[in-house]
């Protein structure tokens, strides 16, 4: 077998992303950082997922679209990012390191490279169709473009839809449509392949007590989303479908799909519980005094901030959570309310009206599971999510991984986890093609322009008609020609087409230019393209102005050409003022040291490093104890059977047989400089210390078994935690015992400690299950506030209840009551659903004591500038889409030191984070941003106010000079410090304060 | 205090995804600008 | 702060005085003075002095501020902290302006310690030189006399007609004579730090006389309160509008005094000393062409409304910008009343704490609701 000789055979550089959603885009953006190439595949026109289609996004209530665009940017900036879209692998040959794929790559009917979006053929178009991006609540034409935002940037005929009238054919002003366009297979060769190819929502009308599809105002969560999202069909105001009428009272129907062993569907959505709670706070931000009810079984707040979020929802917001089963939905055909019929805890049904009813409805396995399950060869599980191999992430084929929600339901950041951790396995295995086939972009020698008298060339667009139509465009151009220092002025009908932006290269040349504006649309997709050009051109890139006439001019005063055409020449003045004024910005670099430090040798900490040492890096390993291990070392069960003394042993001898691992036990970090790519660290072990450089550092410090005073524990042998409880079992100490008593919740969820601890449920269920196999005769009460076992878990808990587990959910204001008489423990408490007050013998009581976050995190904290959360954990960049960043690069976390998480969850998180400080280890060196603050040091008077604003502490005192500074290695350019220095001695490079000047007397 | 009228000058906490709340508050502004008429500080000779 | 009193001697309250600091400086207390003194002609300027000898000329109570002493402090101590202590004697005012410029890094408060002193407000420089000159000033007269707010004819600056301040705050040392029989004794209260030293010399005050002076302390400032009132109404009247403010700011010929004095303006260069403002030659066409006429210099409203944006929060209201102007432009007026405003909005007290961080440093969510 050619596997057999190891190293020897090179493997293939390359990785095909299957599925660009977010966790997708992901794993092709950390490959491609890392020197891979990348083929990523969607079967939708265009990139990103599902996260488009949402509003907002929990806990942050960040705008979905506003923090998932700069990703796509990205990725279609990416030179070593190869985009596919509309298509689906048919078939993968080979072995893991040289497989041969085939793509079916589907007719788009629109040839990308020639069309500029300027929608003219959407206006031919005649076919009007269900419009899915906004889940059929309003109509798109067959030729269209998913939504405004969507990349690629360019139309597409569905079709299925489409009629081949060819009205649009003859409208294309470049002749990009092509009715003749047919599928076709090609063959890729790549050394991985990860599949992301994300989930379906659960068919509501499935379940038709509900009504969906019969009623009108009842509507999918995802449905509800674009009602609320500002590009939803009716711009953000919120009314229900059937009148446009805005509600003023809504109900939510939770696991619509979801937690339905019936339905073969015995799984937790993972994602309902808080995507309603959001809706609900965003409705009632829509409509002040909105009311919703989010019907439940459990309300499942385990993520980090959730809980809070969930506490805001019920006061701030007074959501309400109604705990029942609905039995019904029916409509009052006069009003079209509906009438929700629900039967609470007591037993008692109720019936209660509603304008309008939200089906919260679950995952499921992407519709093209089976086949791509058949074309890859792997297996999937009962449900059709994909079956794990022997380690999360992976397949029942080597060489294939996993991530996303096509694993098993879960929310944004763990998918973003996932993306980075797949993107990691496969980087594992591919470390000696790493740089064979990516591609840099071509050097060229930059004209040195200064001294030369400005000579602007303006280039004017008219986008089809999206200017053009409006602003009077050969007017500009000729106004342009007029002002001082303009020597060419020229106009396009689409400015960013291939050949337009050649004869723009041309230009640059035979005019001599030595700087350039553009008049088209947004800077913020369009400037990097013409920016690109003029270093082609052999220009200082940053001697451009970017005029943005369509969305500022042509479209805001489409009813007024003629201001428009006023308007568009006044903002072109302004820019030929400010670029006249531009002076050349020097793109800098940093060296990157290859070494990372991961402090905490823990299941994450360990795990990460190993991945680190595989794709070549060395490692310094810092552990304070005097053995690694962590909180693995305390566990002696897992849910799926797997042992964890063998994980821990296995992790440690690889760990320890690693040569590129420098194990530092009974060591701990003592200081801590440095910038990205170049840390000093001293690590004290005793009295010794050793200093360490490195490029980057890994957080994996972990947490704590929190501890407690109730219930008896400390007074009664016989109240143990669920750890100590575990290992009791592990060691046999349970003989005899026949009633076991577990309460949650102890110390979670308080005033204290207001967050869940999110692994106690699954923890009492994995024990209840065990001490069940071990003594089927002991009688198991879990005593609860939710029951949290998310995910794929809970068929365990399905499991537990058959095996006659018994649950019962107690109130905050009614806890259970345990007293010592004199032949053992005795704990009261109500059982929900009978209303009757039960008092158990208990043999042994076990509380879920929950997490702590680590003590040393506040010093870390301080060592390394990063931050903590109320709660005590380390804070991430991002909630949503950096969940192992820190803000500044170099700088990554994961495992307990996160958040509560269960050791499945550690270990991805873990290698997400060696995948992530890969990405920058990898890179010889790092481009810093070009656009830093800078100092005019005869202005400074030292008042240190810009050291204090600085949020990446890029701004410091030289204490000799008594003069501010930036490190620009760290200077994000955000302007904080410019904004805020008295003295204008800060200043922003390409918006300094005689530029703007410039441009600001033209237009005043 | 400067004796320029306060709808002149307007402060409003708009985020970056809130584009429809920016227009809506270009548009009260414009409105409320154009109620007021031309900035009486054109008119002098002196700044 | 404990109380002492220092009782006054047969030569007066400055011979008194002299042989008190003499103490700080024989006995090391401190290494240097800086304290206003009388310069032999009529003039009052600041001294530093190091030996008891020149002691003999100090006049701190002369009611004229020539410099606001809190620039002095930074003069010192900017660059580095001093090897030695430094006492400075030091109004209100000043205090509270070297608190916000110690903020700003251009101070050092580490070796500075403060001989605070009452301040019944002071009198233009030059109406105090000319009191001076014509021999008509008498130190004892004027403390008596504070209290009214006029001195033979002269009023005390309009800064100080509406300050509310009388004590200096953040003092070490502070000498008390308002409402204290200061022919024979001055009140001084001391930190912690030298309350020691002053046990060692100085008897304990009596209660009675805290409290008189507390009370008549607190009827000053509700006086200076409601003429602030009066002063505000009437200023809000002349310079409340555009017309009025230009026609209040037309005197001005961009001479940059109020910038020079002024004890917060720190910038090294003055944005309006830049290129910015040396515009091309058809500027001034272009503008003039605009409403056909334009004022000379130019820019004078954006050079006082950007010092106003520039300085708002941080004024502690000394009014020496509007002293030193030739043109007598209010600006010390129009100043403190932009500057209450501004703090009032961030709930700042410029020269309060030193711990208190200026608004342009620090972030609080309330900061985005309209108010």
């Amino acid at each position: 077998m050619e596997q057999l000789k190891g190293k020897e055979i090179a493997t293939t550089g390359s990785v095909m992303v299957v599925g660009a959603g977010i966790s997708g885009m992901q794993a092709a953006l950390d490959l491609a950082q890392s020197g891979y190439r990348v083929y990523l595949l969607d079967r939708r026109p265009s990139i990103a997922g599902t996260m488009p289609m949402l509003d907002k996004t929990f806990p942050t209530n960040d705008c979905s679209m506003c923090i998932l665009s700069p990703k796509v940017v990205d990725i279609g900036s990416h030179l070593n990012i190869e985009v596919i879209t509309l298509a689906e692998v048919v078939g993968l040959e080979g072995v893991p390191g040289n497989f041969t794929a085939t793509v079916k790559k589907h007719p788009r009917y629109v040839d990308m490279d020639l069309c500029v979006s300027c929608g003219r053929c959407e206006t031919a178009c005649e076919q009007v169709v269900r419009n899915n991006f906004n889940q059929g609540l309003d109509t798109r034409k067959a030729i269209y473009k998913p939504y405004p935002q969507a990349y690629p940037n360019a139309y597409v005929i569905d079709g299925e839809s489409c009629l081949s009238c060819g009205s649009c054919v003859g409208k294309c002003p470049r002749k990009a449509i092509n009715l003749e366009m047919q599928p076709e297979n090609v063959q890729i060769a790549v050394g991985a392949v990860i599949l992301s190819p994300g989930f379906e929502i659960f068919d509501a009308s499935e379940r038709g007590e509900y009504g969906y599809g019969i009623f009108k105002n009842v509507v999918t969560s995802l449905e509800f989303e674009r009602l609320l999202s500002a590009s939803g069909p009716f711009q953000g105001h919120l009314v229900r479908p059937g009148d446009h009428k805005e509600p003023k009272k809504i109900g939510f129907i939770q696991c619509v799909g979801s937690r339905e062993p019936g339905r073969e569907r015995n799984f937790c959505s993972g994602v309902c519980c808080m995507y309603a709670t959001k809706e609900a706070i965003v409705a009632r931000e829509h409509v002040p005094g909105l009311a919703s009810t989010i019907f439940c079984i459990d309300v499942r707040a385990y993520g980090k901030g959730f809980e809070q979020y969930y506490e805001r929802a019920m006061g701030e917001y007074e959501v309400r959570y109604v705990k029942c089963m609905v039995s019904s939905i029916n409509e009052i055909p006069k009003t079209g309310n509906l009438l929700i019929r629900f039967r609470t805890d007591d037993g008692v049904l109720r019936e209660e009206e509603f304008d309008m009813v939200v089906l919260s409805v679950g995952l499921s396995p992407p519709k093209e599971a089976s086949a791509l399950a058949g074309a890859l060869g792997i297996e999937l599980d009962e449900y059709g999510f994909c079956r794990p191999g022997e380690s999360p992430g992976t397949t029942t084929r080597p060489g294939v991984f996993v991530a996303g929600t096509f694993a098993g339901p879960k929310d944004i950041p763990e998918t973003v986890i996932d993306g980075s951790a797949a993107a990691g396995c496969a980087a594992r295995i591919l470390n000696d093609s790493r740089g064979t086939l990516s591609r840099s972009k071509p050097q060229v020698e930059e004209k040195d322009v200064s001294g030369e008298n400005p000579r602007i060339g303006v280039f004017v667009c008219n986008c089809g008609i999206n200017i053009g139509s409006v602003v009077d465009v050969p007017s500009v151009v000729k106004f342009a020609k007029g002002l001082r220092g303009v020597v060419f002025a020229e106009e396009f009908l689409f400015a960013c087409a291939q050949d337009s932006i050649e004869k723009i290269k041309r230009r640059i040349k035979s005019q001599k230019l030595n700087r350039v504006v553009v008049a088209s649309c947004t800077p913020r997709t369009h400037a990097p393209l013409f920016m690109n050009v003029l270093r082609e051109a052999g220009i200082n890139q940053y001697l451009y102005e970017h005029v943005n006439i369509r969305e500022h001019s042509s479209w805001v005063h489409r009813n007024n050409p003629d201001r428009a055409t006023v308007k568009a020449r006044d903002l072109v003045r302004m820019s030929v003022a400010k670029v006249a004024k531009l002076s050349p910005i020097e793109t800098t670099f940093t060296e990157i040291n290859k070494n990372c430090l991961v402090v905490g040798g823990g299941a994450s900490g360990m795990t990460a490093a190993l991945s680190l040492a595989e794709q070549g890096f060395g490692v310094h390993l810092v552990e304070k104890e005097e053995k690694l291990g962590g909180l693995l070392a305390q566990l002696r069960y897992s849910m799926e059977g797997t042992e964890p003394s063998e994980i821990l042993a296995g992790l440690t001898e690889k760990v320890t047989a690693n040569p590129a691992i420098t194990v530092h036990t009974g060591s701990e970090v003592s200081y801590a400089a440095g910038f990205p790519g170049n840390y000093r660290t001293t690590i004290k072990a005793g009295d010794s210390e050793e200093e360490i450089i490195h490029g980057a550092v890994i957080l994996a410090t972990g947490a704590a078994g929190a501890q407690t005073s109730e219930y008896l524990y400390g007074d009664s042998g016989k109240v143990v935690t669920q750890t100590e409880f575990e290992k009791k079992m592990a060691a046999g100490e349970l003989k005899g015992i026949k009633n076991v008593v577990m309460i949650q919740c102890v110390g979670s969820r308080n005033a204290d400690r207001p967050y869940c601890s999110r692994i106690c449920c699954t923890h009492a269920v994995k024990n209840a299950l065990k001490i069940k196999e071990q003594r089927p005769g002991v009688n198991v009460y879990i005593l609860y506030r939710d029951v949290r076992v998310y995910g794929l878990n809970e068929k365990y808990y399905t499991e537990a209840r058959r095996l006659g587990v018994g649950f019962f959910r107690y109130d905050t204001d009614k806890k259970p009551v345990v007293t010592q008489s004199h032949d053992g423990l005795v704990v009261e408490f109500d059982d929900h659903v009978t209303g009757f007050r039960l008092a158990v013998d208990a043999d042994m009581l076990v509380l879920s004591t929950g997490v702590d976050p680590a003590r040393d995190n506040e010093k870390l904290s301080q060592l390394f500038k990063v931050p903590l959360n109320a709660e005590g954990f380390l804070l991430e960049a991002h909630l949503k889409l950096r969940p192992v960043d820190f803000a500044a690069d170099g700088l990554y976390l994961c495992g307990l030191a996160h958040s509560p998480k269960l050791l499945s969850e550690s270990i991805v998180q873990a290698n997400a984070a060696a995948m992530r400080a890969a990405s920058l280890l990898s890179r010889d060196k790092m481009e810093n941003v070009a656009i830093t603050a800078f100092v005019q040091e005869e202005m400074c008077a030292g008042c240190a106010i810009c050291v204090r604003v600085c949020s990446y502490n890029a701004r410091y005192m030289d204490e000799f000079t008594g003069v501010a500074g930036v490190t620009e290695v760290l200077c994000q350019g955000c302007g904080a410090c410019v904004a805020a220095c008295p003295s204008g001695a800060s200043q922003q490079k390409g918006y300094e304060k005689g530029q703007m000047m410039a441009m600001m007397r033209e237009v005043l | 205090m400067f004796g320029i009228e306060k709808e002149r000058i307007w402060f409003r906490f708009i985020s970056a995804s809130e584009g429809k709340l920016f227009g809506r508050t270009v548009e009260e502004m414009v409105a409320v600008l154009k109620k007021l008429g031309p900035n009486p500080v054109r008119k002098q000779w002196e700044i | 702060m404990k109380n002492y009193i220092l009782p006054v001697d047969e030569k007066g309250i400055n011979h008194s005085l002299a042989s008190f600091l003499g103490r700080m400086l024989t006995e090391g207390i401190v290494g240097m003075i800086m304290a206003p003194a009388d310069a032999g002609s009529g003039k009052s300027v600041i001294m530093s002095m190091i030996k008891p000898e020149g002691l003999k000329w100090i006049n701190p109570f002369a009611p004229v501020t020539m410099a606001n002493s809190a620039r002095l402090v930074s003069d010192l101590t900017a660059r580095e902290a001093p090897g030695e202590k430094i006492g400075v004697f030091m109004r209100s005012c000043e205090t509270r302006a070297l608190i916000e410029l110690a903020k700003h890094n251009q101070a050092n408060l580490d070796n500075i310690v403060i001989i605070g002193m009452d301040c019944m407000g002071t009198l233009e420089p030059a109406d105090y030189s000319q009191l001076r000159e014509s021999g008509e000033f008498k130190a004892g007269d004027w403390m008596a006399a504070s209290t009214a707010g006029e001195y033979k004819g002269k009023n005390i600056r309009r800064a100080c007609s509406v300050c509310g301040h009388v004590e200096a705050e953040h003092s070490a040392i502070h000498l008390g004579w308002v409402g204290i029989d200061h022919s024979k004794n001055v009140l001084v209260s001391v930190s912690e730090e030298y309350s020691d030293w002053v046990s060692s010399f100085l008897e304990a005050a009596g209660q009675p006389v805290v409290e008189g002076r507390m009370k008549l302390l607190e009827e000053i400032v509700s006086r200076r309160d409601e003429n602030k009132i009066k002063l505000y109404e009437e200023m809000a009247e002349r310079a409340g509008s555009l017309e009025g403010l230009l026609k209040e700011l037309s005197g001005c010929i961009r001479c940059y005094n109020c910038r020079q004095v002024c004890p917060l303006c720190f910038c090294r260069e003055c944005v309006f000393s830049s290129d910015m403002f040396r515009h091309e030659p058809d500027y001034f066409q272009e503008r003039a062409g605009r409403r056909g006429i334009m004022a000379m210099p130019a820019d004078k409203l954006l050079f006082h409304l950007t010092r106003i944006n520039h300085m708002a929060l941080g004024c502690v209201g000394c009014g020496q910008c509007e002293s030193a102007c030739p043109g007598k432009i209010p600006l010390g007026i129009i100043f403190k009343m932009a500057g209450e405003k501004l703090q009032g909005i961030f709930d700042y007290l410029p020269g309060r704490s030193l711990e208190e961080e200026t608004p342009l440093s620090t972030y609080r969510e309330v900061e985005l609701e309209p108010r």
